[in-house]
C-alpha cells in the first residue's frame, strides 16, 4: 500500500508543468493564493519533506481539496463511494450465482450440445465490452420499451417512501446492476466450468459413484462445493476489475458513484480528486484481496488444519 | 480349497470384455477380449506389470472407469445373474447401494474428498434410511473392522490429516459400508510402508474370511497374491495369458511370461515356495 | 556424418555452426516443424476462424481509404439518418457516414491494440527476463512490482496515466502498456525459471558464452510459443481498454476509433441506435477474433489431448 502511495506521488512529481496550476486545474491562480498554497504544501521544499508532508496529510485523512466542486476530496469520496459499492454488490450478488450455475451446467451436463452452447455464449458475452452492453440495454429496455429509467440513481423529485421508495430505487439500479452481473457472471462461468471439469476427473468422484450415489447427488454434494471453492480466490481480483468497470458503467448510466467522480475530475483537470480516487480505489482493492485470502483460508480445510 | 471354490456359483462372470481408449490421437487397447470369473467367497488375484490393463479391467467390469473417451466397450459382465455392462445408470447405482460389489482404489488421497470429513464420507455409503445415531455407530464399526483402532478420532478428521495407511483403511471401510458380496482391491498395499503393508494384508485376510466375501486383488506384487488368493489370472498387454490356482501357478507356470514374472519376484526374495496353507516360505 | 539431435530443442548457435556441413538437415527440420504447426493449427477450427477474422480486420484497416464510400470527417448527409442504401450504417449527429467512420476506425483501434501489446511484451518481457535470469533480490523486487500493478484495476492505472500526461497516440500506447506489462513479465519470468534449469543452458554457461548470447539465442526461442498466445490476448485486452478510453472521451481526439464512436453515441442513444450498435459490434468481432486465435495457438502449444492423457489411470 505504501508502495502505491509512493508510486502515485512519484508520478505526480513527474507531471510536466506548474504543480500549483496542476493542483488547481483550469482556473486562474491569483498570486496570494499561490503563495498560500506553496506554504501549505511546502512546494519549495526538497522532495523528501514534501513526501513526508503528503503522508502526514493522508494519515489525517486529508486528501486535498477539489477546486471544481469546492469541497474536500475526502468528503466527496466518502459520499460517493457507497453508491458505487451498492452497485457493485448487487452486480456481484446476482452475477456470481448465475455464473456458478452456468459453469456447472455447462461442464456437468451429459449433453455435449449444452456445453457447446453455453461455452459459445460465454465467449461472446466475454467479448462484449461492458459499456457497450450498458448502452444496448439502455437502448432496448429504457428507450424502446420504457421499462426502466435511462440514467441516474433516483428521480429528481421523489415522493415515495418505505417500500415504494425501495422499488423506485430498484428500478434505477436494475439496468446497471444487470450490466455488472453479466460482466461478473461470464468470468465466473469460465472459471467454474474449468473447475468442474477438473473436479469430475478426480478420484473421489469415482468413489462417490462406487458408493452408489446418483449423478445428481454427486454433483450436489461433491462437485459443487469443491469446484466453487477456488472461485473465491478470484473474488479479490474480480473486485478490482469491478472497480475499473465501475468507471465505465457509471458513465453510461450517469450513476453518481466514484467512477463518475473520477471521470469528471479528469475532464476538469481536478488532479487532487484524481489522485484521491486512485488512492482510495487502490486501498479498497488491496484490502479486499486481503479479506478474500483470509476467507479462503477459513473455507478450505486443507489450509485450515494444515497438511 | 481351490477346487471347491471353482465349483461354487459364480458371482461375477466376465466374457469377452474389450475396452479401447483414446489417448492423444492413438487408440489404446487396454483390455482385449478378456474372460474371467469370480466365484462366491473365493479370493482371486489379477497380476501383471504396469500397463498390462489390470486396473482398467477391474474398473471396467465394475463400471467405474474415469471420464475418458471409449472407442470400444463390449462384452458381457454378469453379476449374480444380472447383466451389468449395459444396465442403465439409475438401476446400476441402486444395485450398488444394496450391497453388491465395491472397490478399494490405489490412491487413497485422491479418492477421498479433501473437503469432507472421513466419517461423513463413509456414512454417505450407508443406506439413507438409517437414522443419524445408527449411521455413526455403523461408521465406527466399519472403521474398526478395517483395522483402525482409534475410530472416533478418524471419523472427525479430514483425509489429509491421516497417514497413508490410515487413509487406505478408511477407503476399505468405505468400500465395506454397503456390505458388498465382492470387494475389488486395486494395489491395496503398493503405496504403503512395509510394516503397514503387512497390517493391511492381514486386514484383508480377516475380511475375506469373517465376512465370507469374495475378494479380487489387483496387484503386481506376487507375494501378496501368494498370501491371499485361491486363483490367479495373469495379464499382459490387455489379455489374460494364464489362469490357474495359486499352487499350480507358482510351481508349474504354463506360460513363459508367468515364469518370468515369478523369476523376477523370486530375485527379490531368494527362497520362495508356497506351502499347503497358502503361506509364503 | 553429422547427425543433429532433432528431438531436443535445438539452439540456434548449434544450428548455425552445423549449417555449413549439413544444410539440408537443418532446413528439413524447420520445414517439418512448420508443417506440424500448421496442421495442428488448422485442426482447431476456432483458431483458424480467429486468424481469418484478424486477417480480414487488418485488410480492412489497410484498405480503408479504398473501401470507404465517403470521407469520414466530412458531412456527407443529413445528421442522424438511419441505415439506408446510401449509408449502410446510417449517419452520426454531424452527418458523417458511419460506415466510413467505422472502416477508418479499424486502423486506430488495431494499431493501438498491437502496438500496446508489443510495448507490453518488450517492457514486461525485459523485466521478466531480468528477474528470471538474475534471481535473488532483483527478482523479488521486480516480481513484487509486477504483482502490485496487476492487482490495481487496469482502467484506473490507465486513467491515472492519462490524467497526468495527456492522451496523444503514443501516450495512449504507453498508458495501456503500463497497465498490462505485468502479464507478459510474469509469463516470461516463468519461462525463464523453467528453461534456466535445462541442460543446454548449463552447457552454454559452461562454454562461457556471453549473457546476451545465452538469453537471445538459447532461452528466447524456446520460450516463445506461449508468449505468442499471450500477445494475442494482450492485444485483445488493449483494444478493449482503448475502446473504453475512447468511450470516456479521453482518447486521442485527433484520431477516429471505435471507442470514440461509442462516446458520440452516448448522447443520442434514443435517436440513433445505429451509432452504438455498429461500432460495438466491430469491437466485439475484433476481440472475439483475437481470443479465438489465442485459443487456437494455445491448442498448438499445449494440446488438450496431452493435457487429458495426464489424468488417465493406467
Amino acid at each position: 500500500m505504501i508502495a502505491v502511495v509512493f508510486l502515485v506521488f512519484g508520478m505526480l512529481q513527474l507531471t510536466p508543468g506548474d504543480p500549483v496550476q496542476a493542483m488547481v486545474g483550469q482556473y486562474p491562480v491569483p498570486p496570494e493564493f499561490r503563495a498560500a498554497i506553496e506554504r501549505h504544501y511546502h512546494l519549495n521544499d526538497p522532495f523528501v519533506s514534501r513526501l513526508w508532508q503528503y503522508f502526514a496529510n493522508l494519515a489525517h485523512g486529508d486528501l486535498g481539496f477539489s477546486f471544481q466542486m469546492q469541497r474536500p476530496v475526502t468528503e466527496l469520496i466518502l459520499e460517493r463511494a457507497p453508491r458505487t459499492l451498492i452497485l457493485a454488490a448487487s452486480g456481484f450478488l446476482t452475477g456470481i450465482p448465475i455464473g456458478l450455475a452456468v459453469g456447472l451446467l455447462s461442464a456437468a451436463s451429459q449433453n455435449p450440445h449444452v456445453d457447446r452452447f453455453w461455452t459459445t455464449t460465454t465467449l461472446i458475452a466475454y467479448a462484449i465490452p461492458g459499456f457497450w452492453l450498458g448502452q444496448l440495454l439502455v437502448i432496448l429496455f429504457a428507450m424502446q420499451l420504457g421499462w426502466f429509467p435511462t440514467q441516474g440513481m433516483a428521480p429528481l423529485v421523489s415522493r415515495a417512501s418505505g417500500f415504494g421508495w425501495l422499488l423506485e430505487r430498484a428500478r434505477y439500479l436494475a439496468l446497471p446492476a444487470i450490466t455488472y452481473a453479466i460482466y461478473e457472471a461470464t468470468r465466473v462461468a469460465r472459471l467454474m466450468r474449468a473447475n468442474v471439469i477438473e473436479t469430475l476427473g478426480q478420484g473421489y468422484i469415482v468413489t462417490a459413484r462406487a458408493k452408489g450415489l446418483s449423478r445428481g447427488a454427486i454433483v450436489r454434494r461433491h462437485v459443487l462445493r469443491n469446484s466453487s471453492l477456488p472461485v473465491v480466490t478470484i473474488m479479490g481480483y474480480a473486485f478490482g476489475v469491478a472497480m475499473g468497470g465501475a468507471v465505465l458503467i457509471e458513465t453510461v448510466f450517469s450513476w453518481p458513484g466514484i467512477g463518475l467522480l473520477l471521470i469528471e475530475a479528469i475532464r476538469a483537470r481536478d488532479n487532487q480528486v484524481v489522485v484521491g480516487v486512485v488512492l482510495f480505489v487502490s486501498l479498497a482493492v488491496i484490502l479486499m484481496n486481503l479479506i478474500v485470502d483470509l476467507i479462503y483460508c477459513a473455507l478450505d480445510p486443507r489450509i485450515r488444519t494444515g497438511s | 480349497m481351490s477346487l471347491e471354490a471353482s465349483h461354487r456359483p459364480r458371482l461375477l462372470d466376465v466374457r469377452n470384455l474389450t475396452v479401447h481408449l483414446r489417448v492423444a490421437d492413438r487408440i489404446l487397447r487396454a483390455v482385449d477380449g478378456v474372460d474371467l470369473f469370480i466365484a462366491q467367497g473365493e479370493c482371486v488375484g489379477i497380476v501383471g506389470e504396469s500397463g498390462s490393463g489390470k486396473t482398467t479391467l477391474a474398473r471396467a467390469m465394475l463400471r467405474l472407469l474415469p471420464p475418458v473417451e471409449l472407442t470400444a466397450f463390449s462384452g458381457e459382465v454378469i453379476f449374480n445373474g444380472k447383466e451389468i455392462r449395459t444396465l442403465p445408470d439409475a438401476a446400476l447405482q441402486a444395485m450398488r447401494r444394496q450391497g453388491t460389489f465395491s472397490m478399494v482404489f490405489q490412491d487413497p488421497l485422491g479418492y477421498l474428498n479433501p473437503t469432507q470429513r472421513v466419517g461423513a464420507q463413509i456414512a454417505e455409503a450407508l443406506p439413507s434410511t438409517l437414522p443419524a445415531a445408527a449411521a455413526r455407530k455403523r461408521t465406527l464399526d466399519l472403521l474398526r473392522e478395517a483395522g483402525l483402532r482409534e475410530a472416533e478420532l478418524v471419523t472427525r478428521r479430514y483425509p489429509h490429516e491421516l497417514s497413508g495407511g490410515m487413509r487406505q483403511r478408511a477407503l476399505i471401510a468405505l468400500a465395506l459400508a454397503p456390505s458388498p458380496l465382492l470387494l475389488v482391491a486395486d494395489e491395496p498395499t503398493t503405496s504403503l510402508d512395509a510394516t503397514v503393508q503387512l497390517q493391511v494384508l492381514e486386514t484383508l485376510r480377516h475380511l475375506h474370511r469373517d465376512r465370507n466375501m469374495a475378494l479380487a486383488v489387483i496387484t503386481h506384487d506376487l507375494g501378496l497374491v501368494a498370501e491371499l488368493c485361491d486363483r490367479v489370472y495373469v495379464m499382459r498387454a490387455g489379455k489374460v495369458v494364464e489362469c490357474a490356482d495359486v499352487f499350480t501357478l507358482f510351481e508349474a507356470p504354463a506360460h513363459p511370461y508367468t515364469a518370468r514374472l515369478i523369476e523376477l519376484c523370486r530375485r527379490g526374495a531368494p527362497r520362495m515356495t508356497v506351502t499347503a496353507d497358502g503361506a509364503l516360505a | 556424418m553429422n547427425r543433429e539431435p532433432q528431438s531436443s530443442p535445438t539452439s540456434l548457435s548449434q544450428r548455425s555452426r552445423a549449417t555449413s556441413d549439413v544444410p539440408r538437415n537443418a532446413l528439413a527440420a524447420k520445414a517439418l516443424a512448420a508443417r506440424t504447426f500448421l496442421s495442428r493449427f488448422r485442426r482447431t477450427h476456432y483458431g483458424f476462424a480467429g486468424f481469418a477474422i484478424l486477417a480480414l480486420l487488418v485488410l480492412v484497416a489497410i484498405t480503408a481509404p479504398l473501401l470507404a464510400p465517403f470521407d469520414p470527417r466530412r458531412q456527407v448527409g443529413e445528421s442522424l439518418m438511419p441505415p439506408s442504401w446510401v449509408h449502410p450504417m446510417g449517419t452520426d449527429n454531424i452527418g458523417r457516414d458511419l460506415l466510413a467512420l467505422l472502416l477508418y476506425g479499424t486502423r486506430a483501434s488495431l494499431a493501438i491494440g498491437f502496438c500496446a501489446a508489443l510495448a507490453a511484451l518488450l517492457v514486461g518481457g525485459a523485466i521478466g527476463a531480468l528477474a528470471g535470469y538474475r534471481r535473488g533480490f532483483t527478482e523479488v523486487v521486480l516480481m513484487r512490482l509486477a504483482e502490485l500493478f496487476q492487482t490495481l484495476p487496469v482502467i484506473i492505472v490507465v486513467l491515472f496515466a492519462i490524467a497526468l500526461f495527456g492522451a496523444s497516440f503514443w501516450l495512449l500506447i504507453a498508458a495501456v502498456a503500463l497497465a498490462i506489462w505485468p502479464l507478459e513479465a510474469r509469463l516470461i519470468y516463468g519461462q525463464f525459471i523453467n528453461l534456466r534449469e535445462r541442460e543446454f543452458v548449463s552447457a552454454a554457461i559452461v562454454a562461457d558464452l556471453s549473457t546476451a548470447h545465452i538469453v537471445l539465442r538459447e532461452i528466447l526461442p524456446n520460450a516463445l510459443p506461449p508468449v505468442i498466445v499471450q500477445v494475442a490476448l494482450d492485444a485483445s485486452l488493449a483494444i478493449l481498454i482503448e475502446s473504453g478510453l475512447g468511450f470516456l472521451g479521453l482518447s486521442d481526439p485527433n484520431m477516429i476509433s471505435w471507442g470514440q464512436l461509442l462516446f458520440a453515441a452516448q448522447d443520442f442513444l434514443n435517436a440513433a441506435w445505429w451509432m452504438s450498435v455498429f461500432p460495438g459490434l466491430a469491437i466485439c468481432i475484433a476481440i472475439i477474433g483475437l481470443n479465438l486465435l489465442a485459443d487456437g495457438l494455445n491448442e498448438v502449444v499445449n494440446p488438450r489431448a496431452v493435457r487429458a492423457a495426464i489424468g488417465l489411470a493406467a
